[in-house]
């Protein structure tokens, strides 16, 4: 258990469940404010793809994860080893990052200014 | 106390204290609450396993370090969790605005990373090979809960 909090802690700050939280609640805020049904349909078309992608990108994670977590206590792992996997991680990490912005974008064009106000009155 | 009966004494412990709060009828724990005992028990966990004094009090501070940048990250997850909703919730943010946060905390988690990397090497070479894997076995049932609650940051 201690190999598994120690990768987490590695790992930690890149997990999706947040955002994917953030995800289910605009969902239903798109539904309930934008009246216009074809913008309402492709508003939420795009936050179904944006789960997919950040589900996707989880397990691209967890995967960096699994590969890490027998090198994390052990006497005789290299360090270039190790270090090889994090670049691959910051990589990872700011590919997934720079796609889940453009979502954003991409659904700022679906909502007027009024009604990405009222999606996210909350958070202001 | 040899090892097999400081595990009895460790299961017998935690059943006690399962009792104690079930009957104070307590609230679910917070996440601090969580961290807090899953870390005593690692202290007590790597107490239990290696004999040496000297090297014993390495490993436990380098567990309290350990803690530390736990809690750490989970007020750095939390900075950028609300800052990136508020930056959301601006429609008139810019691709530009939000690739300078997310570098400047992708940086963050780099030079944290770096840090724990020297913790980690160091937790190496203060056991040995046998040490360190009873060590990397041992799995309370706080350390399972706090690695729930991580794996959410």
């Amino acid at each position: 258990m201690l190999i598994a909090l120690m990768t987490i802690l590695l790992m930690g700050g890149s997990s999706s469940a947040a955002v994917l939280a953030h995800v289910a609640d605009t969902q239903g805020a798109v539904n309930e404010i934008v009246a216009d049904e074809q913008r309402r349909e492709d508003a939420l078309l795009t936050l179904k793809q944006l789960e997919e992608h950040l589900q996707q990108q989880d397990k691209a994670g967890e995967d960096i994860f699994k590969t890490l977590t027998p090198e994390i206590l052990d006497h005789a792992a290299s360090e270039s080893e190790i270090d090889a996997i994090w670049t691959q991680f910051y990589e990872h990490t700011r590919e997934a990052n720079a796609e889940t912005v453009e979502f954003r974008f991409k659904l700022r064009e679906q909502l007027t200014r009024e009604e990405w106000g009222q999606v996210f009155q909350a958070e202001r | 106390m040899n090892y097999s009966r400081y595990r009895v004494y460790c299961v017998f412990s935690g059943l006690v204290s399962l009792w104690l709060v079930s009957a104070c009828g307590g609230s679910p724990a917070t996440p601090q609450e969580i961290e807090r005992q899953a870390f005593d028990d690692m202290r007590t966990e790597v107490r239990g396993i290696v004999e040496d004094t000297e090297r014993e009090a390495i490993l436990v501070g380098l567990v309290d370090q350990l803690e530390t940048d736990y809690s750490n990250l989970r007020s750095l997850a939390e900075a950028r969790r609300l800052k990136l909703r508020a930056l959301n919730a601006d429609y008139d943010t810019t691709r530009e605005e939000f690739a300078k946060f997310l570098d400047e905390f992708n940086g963050q988690l780099e030079r944290d990373h770096k840090k724990f990397r020297e913790s980690r090497r160091a937790f190496i070479d203060a056991t040995t090979p046998e040490e360190l894997s009873a060590i990397g076995k041992s799995n309370t049932k706080s350390m399972a809960r706090l690695a729930n609650s991580l794996m959410s940051i």
